[in-house]
C-alpha cells in the first residue's frame, strides 16, 4: 500500500471538508425550511394527528301542518359495507351479523366470501340496526366492516303536499317549496367534540373533551290544514280521473288573513323518491310557478275595476250584438250568442266577452292597467315558497301591446297569471277590497330562540269596500240565477265565476284544448274562504262550468263541514 | 499472607443524615405532588370518558327518537287515518247531518291582542327571568356551553 503523499493529502482533506460543508449547508437549509418556512403547516399537521374531532350533526328542522301533521323530518340511517378479503373470520361475522341485519347468515357469508373488493351488506338501515352493527365491529375489532351513518331527509306522508314542501337530496341540497325557501332556517348549525386522539384516530381522554352542541334547524309550522289539504288533493285526483285532464290545481285560502289552507297540484310524486327520473318534473308547484291565461274568471277583476272607477254601476245596462271590432280584430261571445239588452249581472252570468271588452275600453288603458296591477297582476305575490313567477301584463308602449289587448285582457286572454295571483285578487274582492299578502308559513320555531309568527298583512286597499260588497252581491246572484249551476253549495250563498280559456301556442290559440277553472268564495254575506279550481285540458268537456264548478262545490261542501261553518240560515238567524 | 485491612470510610454522620432527610423529604414531596397530579388528571380523564359516553348515549337516543317520530308520523298520515276510518265504517259528516244550535246573546269573548313582532306567547314572570338569563349568557358566549352541560346529565 502506497503511502499518501504530502502533496495529495491536503487536497483530499480539502475535498472532504467541502463535502462536509456542503452536506452541512444542505442540512441547515433543510432545517431552516422545515423549522421556519414550513413551521405552521407542519405544526398543524402534527396537531391534527393528535387532535380528535367528531362532528355533532344538527338535525334539519321539521315541517308540520297547522294541525301538527309531520310532513318532513330528519332520521339517521346507516350503510353497512365490508371488504371481504380483509375479514378473516367470515363464518363468525356472518353468524353474528345475520340476526342484527335481519338477513340469513348464509346470505351474508356468501357476500363475505365473494371476490368483490367491497360488498354492501345493508343500506339506509335505522339506528336499531346500525347501533348493534357498530358494537359488533368494535367488539370483534373488524376494521374491514364499515358502519357509516348519515342524516337523511324523509317525508312520512310521501306525496302529500309535495310541491309545497319540496325535497332535500342525499347531498343535503334542497329543491323546491318550503325546503328551498327556508333553507337557512331549516339547516341548523353542526356542533363538534374536540379532544386528543392516537394515530388511529381513537380518542385518548387526557382531558375533558370540548363540546360545542349542535343547533338544530328551526321547526316550520305551515298554515296548511291537513284535513283541508287532503280534501283538495282527493278532489283534484278524482276530477283529473273523471275529466281526463292533463293536470290541475286547487288552492283554498282564508280571505281575511291570506293564510293558504290547502294547495294541491297534479301530477305530483312521492318526495322520498325524488331520485326517480320519472318524477323529475313532478315537484314544481304550478300554483305559483305556472302562468296561464285565466279566461272569463278575470271578468271579476274587470268589473271590479269599472265599478270602483264608476264607469259602470249595478244598474248599468248593455246592448250586446254578439260581436265587436276593436283594434281591427273581431271579438265575439262564446258560442256566438247575441243576448241583446243585458244587465251588469247578466254580463257576468252569461260571461259576455263583448261587454267585458266594452267595459275595459270604457275605462281606458291607463285606468284599466293601473287597476289590474293594483290587484297584484304582473308582480309576484311574495308568497313564502320558492320559484314563484310574476305572470305577465303587457303595458302600453312596451312593444308587445296592441289595441286589441285592452279588450281581450278584460276577459282574461292575452294576460298571464298564476293560480295564486288569481285567487289572491278575487280574495281581495271577498275581503272588502283589501289585498292580503298570501302566506303559507304560520310560524318558525328556532331550536333556541324566539318563535317568529307570520302576521296577516294588508298589501293595499284595491277597491272600496262598497264596490267589493256590490260585486259580491252580483257574483252571488249569477250563481243563484241558474238552479242547475254546478257550483251551488246547498245552504250557502257563494260568489264566484267560471273561466274557460284557450291555450296560446306559437302565436295562435289552440283549438283543441282549454283551461277550465272556477274561482269562488263563501259565505257570500260574510266571506271566509276562497277556493280556486283549475283543470288543464279536460277531455269530457271544455267548459269550466261543467268540469271545474262541480269540483269547487265538492271541496266547499267538505270544507264547511270540516271547519264547522254553519249554513246561512243558522248564521244569519244567530246574528 | 498478610491480614487484609478493612478500611471503613469515614462518614460525617451529621451532614449525611441531614442530606438524607432532606432528600427523603423531597422525594416524599415529589411523590405526593405526583399522586395529587395523577389523581386529578385521572379524574379528569374519567370525567372526559364519562362525558363522551353520555354524549354518545344522548346522540343515540336522539336518533332513536327521531326514527320513532318518523315511524309514528308515517302511520298517522291523513290518507292512512282516512283509510282506517273507512274500514271501521266511519264516513265524514255532511253539513246537513250537523245540527247547529243558535244561542241568543251568547257572550263572545273579545279577541286576544295580536302578539308583537317576534313574540310568540304571553310572557310570565318566570319566563321573563329565564329570558333575561339566557340573553345574558348568550351575550357572554356561555349559552352553548351551558346547554351542552345541561345535555349531559
Amino acid at each position: 500500500m502506497a503511502e499518501p503523499t504530502l502533496s495529495r493529502a491536503p487536497l483530499r482533506m480539502r475535498a472532504a471538508l467541502i463535502i462536509i460543508l456542503a452536506i452541512g449547508f444542505f442540512l441547515a437549509v433543510r432545517l431552516f425550511w422545515w423549522q421556519i418556512v414550513e413551521m405552521d403547516k407542519l405544526t398543524r399537521r402534527g396537531d391534527d394527528q393528535l387532535r380528535y374531532y367528531a362532528p355533532i350533526y344538527a338535525r334539519r328542522g321539521d315541517i308540520v301542518t297547522a294541525d301538527a301533521t309531520l310532513l318532513a323530518t330528519d332520521v339517521f340511517v346507516y350503510n353497512i359495507t365490508a371488504t371481504p378479503k380483509d375479514i378473516y373470520i367470515p363464518e363468525r361475522v356472518a353468524q353474528e351479523l345475520g340476526p342484527i341485519l335481519g338477513q340469513p347468515s348464509d346470505t351474508i357469508l356468501a357476500k363475505l366470501r365473494s371476490s368483490a373488493t367491497n360488498v354492501i351488506l345493508a343500506q339506509n338501515v335505522p339506528q336499531s340496526v346500525g347501533g348493534p352493527a357498530q358494537s359488533l365491529k368494535d367488539r370483534l375489532g373488524l376494521a374491514a366492516l364499515k358502519v357509516e351513518g348519515s342524516s337523511r331527509r324523509v317525508y312520512p306522508a310521501s306525496a302529500f303536499a309535495a310541491p309545497v314542501i319540496g325535497y332535500v337530496n342525499a347531498l343535503r341540497q334542497s329543491a323546491y317549496g318550503i325546503e328551498q325557501y327556508f333553507e337557512t332556517d331549516l339547516r341548523g348549525i353542526d356542533g363538534e367534540i374536540r379532544g386528543s386522539s392516537n394515530a388511529f384516530r381513537d380518542i385518548i381522554p387526557f382531558e375533558v373533551p370540548a363540546f360545542h352542541a349542535a343547533t338544530d334547524g328551526a321547526k316550520i309550522v305551515l298554515t296548511l290544514h291537513s284535513g283541508i289539504q287532503r280534501i283538495a288533493e282527493a278532489e283534484l285526483q278524482s276530477a283529473i280521473r273523471e275529466t281526463r285532464a292533463a293536470d290541475g290545481t286547487i288552492i283554498v285560502m282564508d280571505v281575511r288573513t291570506g293564510a293558504i289552507l290547502a294547495m294541491a297540484s297534479y301530477p305530483t310524486a312521492d318526495l322520498n323518491a325524488y331520485y326517480d327520473p320519472a318524477n323529475t318534473t313532478k315537484y314544481s308547484n304550478p300554483a305559483i310557478s305556472a302562468q296561464y291565461e285565466p279566461g272569463s274568471v278575470f271578468k271579476i277583476i274587470t268589473v271590479a275595476c269599472a265599478l270602483d272607477e264608476g264607469t259602470v254601476n249595478i244598474n248599468s245596462s248593455f246592448d250586446d250584438t254578439g260581436s265587436i271590432i276593436i283594434g281591427g280584430r273581431l271579438i265575439k261571445n262564446h258560442g256566438d250568442i247575441a243576448p241583446g239588452h243585458v244587465s251588469l249581472t247578466d254580463v257576468l252570468r252569461l260571461s259576455l266577452n263583448v261587454e267585458a271588452a266594452k267595459i275595459s275600453v270604457g275605462m281606458g288603458t291607463e285606468r284599466f292597467y293601473q287597476c289590474i296591477r293594483k290587484f297584484g297582476f304582473g308582480s309576484a305575490t311574495r308568497v313564502d315558497l320558492a320559484a314563484e313567477v310574476a305572470g305577465k301584463v303587457k303595458s302600453v308602449g312596451d312593444g308587445e301591446w296592441r289595441e286589441v289587448d285592452l279588450a281581450t285582457n278584460a276577459f282574461g286572454q292575452g294576460i298571464a297569471v298564476t293560480p295564486l295571483q288569481m285567487l289572491v285578487a278575487v280574495s281581495a274582492v271577498a275581503n272588502q277590497g283589501k289585498l292580503m299578502h298570501p302566506h303559507i308559513v304560520q310560524e318558525i320555531q328556532p331550536a333556541n330562540g324566539k318563535t317568529r309568527k307570520t302576521n296577516s298583512e294588508v298589501v293595499r286597499q284595491v277597491i272600496r269596500p262598497e264596490t267589493a260588497q256590490t260585486l259580491t252581491r252580483i257574483l252571488a246572484e249569477t250563481i243563484i240565477a241558474e238552479s242547475t249551476n254546478k257550483a251551488i253549495v246547498p245552504g250557502y250563498r257563494i260568489a264566484g265565476k267560471t273561466g274557460t280559456a284557450q291555450i296560446p301556442i306559437a302565436g295562435i290559440l289552440d283549438p283543441r284544448w282549454t283551461i277550465a277553472s272556477f274561482v269562488g268564495y263563501l259565505p257570500a254575506d260574510d266571506p271566509r274562504y276562497a277556493i280556486l279550481v283549475k283543470l288543464d285540458k279536460p277531455q269530457t268537456s271544455e267548459w269550466g262550468s261543467q268540469v271545474a264548478s262541480p269540483v269547487f262545490a265538492s271541496v266547499a261542501k267538505q270544507l264547511v263541514s270540516m271547519v264547522g261553518l254553519p249554513p246561512d240560515s243558522v248564521r244569519i238567524a244567530g246574528k | 499472607m498478610d491480614n487484609p485491612t478493612l478500611r471503613v470510610p469515614q462518614i460525617n454522620s451529621g451532614f449525611s443524615f441531614s442530606i438524607a432527610r432532606a432528600l427523603l423529604l423531597l422525594v416524599g414531596l415529589i411523590a405526593l405532588l405526583g399522586m395529587i397530579y395523577l389523581t386529578q388528571s385521572s379524574q379528569a380523564t374519567m370525567t372526559g370518558q364519562h362525558a363522551l359516553e353520555l354524549q354518545d348515549k344522548l346522540e343515540r337516543l336522539r336518533r332513536e327518537n327521531a326514527q320513532l317520530e318518523y315511524e309514528i308520523a308515517a302511520l298517522a298520515t291523513p290518507d292512512k287515518i282516512a283509510g282506517r276510518a273507512r274500514r271501521l265504517g266511519l264516513r265524514p259528516a255532511t253539513i246537513t247531518q250537523t245540527t247547529f244550535v243558535v244561542v241568543k246573546n251568547y257572550p263572545v269573548l273579545p279577541p286576544k291582542p295580536a302578539p308583537r313582532n317576534g313574540e310568540s306567547a304571553t310572557l310570565t314572570a318566570s319566563s321573563l327571568v329565564e329570558l333575561w338569563w339566557s340573553e345574558l349568557l348568550s351575550r357572554l358566549g356561555w349559552l352553548s356551553n351551558a346547554r351542552a352541560v345541561e345535555a349531559s346529565p
